[in-house]
């Protein structure tokens, strides 16, 4: 284990710099704005992009009848599930993992180890959590992207 | 220095290396950007070697809405549709971006696709690469036919249950269908050997050992004022084949490897968001080393450039990766979009291609 809760690159002993700190002090309230703001305009752009995917599905719906449409909208479904799937096999696939290495804890010799163990554990629990959770909101991200460009290549293809 | 670079920092060289008859390869950003090099530049160049990469501005494939920031949009379009598009229809159009390359030729901003007509291209993508996904890299195969290139001279694989990878045969790498870092599988092949047969037809079996310089040298001097934007090491390195070395090869050719993420001689893996500086980067020089370039390098005279990005996530760079630039990042202004004769990147790779041709 390092003294530092990850690894940044700063040596155990290092002098402190309490100019660097009274800045990142005085920074902090700012940058809670700042990313008050990023969340507000990422919310912004995702509402956005929900009003269009439906302003695109409403016209798509003229074109349910052509096979082409139908079948791609299938296809579509199905590769969202196909991820879906896979994701819950990451997940399967860390918590077996995981389970496994509690099963070792029982094997620590000292009160430090043992601490060091769990510990660890509960840190890669955290990153598995954090893992799915981001790999969900990609997922999510890419089915916005990917039907918003699909529905409009079809909804400016010109009608047989 | 033998085939090892030593402890010299030595200033890249001049070998009067042909000017026309040069080619590059890479994998994913490394084939982005070989892509973009290879037509931004496309008078140097008689081949390229795409392992998993997308064709050229594909991250401006779809803009649907003015709400998103451009910059937004080529984030997204590289990620979801240039990368791991949900079905065929939703990867890159190639027919759109083959037209916005005539244009961008016409514009001036990159060299004449006529060029393309003769050039050999090797294209693959493994069938169990769920980086980049095979959809798009048919894509590219799709893109280079638009452009004029023969059929016949494209080398299109895409039969290899391979993970997203560059293919070796060496022992230690990675199992073929892995999809990790460092991205460096074993197929019991060196693709590296396949890329440059097909590129130079006729090529000599690579050496069994090395008696060339493996040269590292200090990219600096070829960024300028750029290096705040490019994203790039500190040191690249090059091979230099024994008989070029002696100067016994009139105009040798060069070859550009060029690396994909996460594999720069000093990419640092981040943990939780933040560089581990505290550890040693764990892939080193193993794209410059175990990858097969240098072997049939020196039996064929080829130099073999390895230019060398690294990780950057600041303000004004977003690339903690270490990736070849191909969706944006490293466009300082107007006059210098990554894709352009006058990309930052673009730029000093091909400073070090005429450095080597002088």
């Amino acid at each position: 284990m390092t003294k530092f809760p990850v690894s940044v690159g700063v040596k155990a002993g290092a002098a402190s710099d309490p100019a660097a700190e009274s800045e990142a002090l005085a920074s902090s309230a700012l940058t809670s704005v700042a990313h008050a703001l990023t969340t507000h305009r990422l919310a912004k752009k995702y509402a956005a992009s929900m009003a269009n995917n439906g302003a695109l599905s409403l016209a798509l719906a003229t074109r349910l009848w052509d096979p082409e449409v139908w079948s791609e909208s299938m296809q579509l479904q199905a590769a969202i599930v196909r991820r879906l799937q896979l994701q819950g096999q990451d997940w399967r696939t860390g918590c077996t993992v995981l389970l496994q290495d509690y099963g070792q804890l029982r094997q620590a010799n000292t009160m430090s180890k043992l601490l060091e163990k769990q510990c660890n554990l509960s840190s890669q629990f955290a990153q598995l959590l954090g893992n799915q959770a981001t790999n969900f909101v990609a997922l999510l991200e890419n089915i916005d992207v990917d039907y918003g460009y699909w529905a409009s290549q079809k909804t400016d293809a010109p009608l047989d | 220095m033998g085939a090892s670079a030593g402890e010299k920092i030595v200033q890249l060289g001049s070998y009067a290396a042909s000017k026309r008859d040069n080619s590059i390869s890479g994998l994913s950003s490394g084939a982005f950007m070989t892509v973009q090099l290879h037509l931004a530049r496309s008078a140097s160049f008689s081949g390229a070697g795409i392992i998993a990469g997308g064709p050229f501005r594909c991250a401006e494939t779809y803009r649907s809405r003015e709400v998103v920031a451009a910059e937004d949009a080529c984030i997204e379009n590289s990620l979801y549709i240039c990368m791991s598009p949900l079905i065929a229809q939703t990867s890159p159009d190639a027919k759109k971006l083959a037209q916005m390359t005539r244009d961008t030729a016409k514009a001036g901003l990159i060299d004449d696709i006529a060029n393309l007509a003769d050039d050999r291209l090797y294209i693959f993508t493994g069938s169990r690469d769920d980086v980049v996904y095979s959809d798009v890299v048919a894509r590219t195969r799709q893109f280079y036919e638009l452009l004029g290139v023969k059929p016949e001279n494209i080398a299109y694989r895409d039969d290899v249950p391979a993970g997203h990878s560059i293919i070796t045969d060496n022992p230690e790498d990675s199992v073929l269908a892995t999809n990790q870092p460092p991205y460096i599988n074993n197929g019991g092949f060196m693709q590296s050997h396949e890329v440059l047969g097909h590129i130079y037809q006729g090529l000599k079996p690579p050496a069994e050992r090395l008696a060339g310089q493996l040269v590292r040298f200090d990219q600096a001097e070829f960024l300028g004022t750029d290096a705040r934007w490019a994203s790039m090491s500190r040191f690249g390195y090059a091979y230099i084949p024994s008989q070029v070395v002696a100067g016994a090869v009139a105009a040798p050719r060069v070859h550009i490897a060029l690396h994909g993420c996460k594999q720069g001689y000093n990419y640092t893996d981040y943990v939780n968001g933040r560089a581990d500086t505290a550890n040693r980067p764990p892939y080193g020089n193993r794209y410059i080393t175990t990858t097969g370039y240098n072997q049939i390098a020196e039996s064929n005279d080829i130099i073999v450039l390895y230019p060398q990005a690294e990780g950057t996530d600041n303000g004004e760079v977003q690339n903690p990766d270490g990736c070849w630039d191909w969706w944006g990042y490293s466009s300082k202004d107007a006059k210098s979009l990554f894709y352009s004769r006058d990309a930052v990147q673009i730029k000093a790779i091909h400073a070090m291609l005429d450095r080597l041709c002088a």
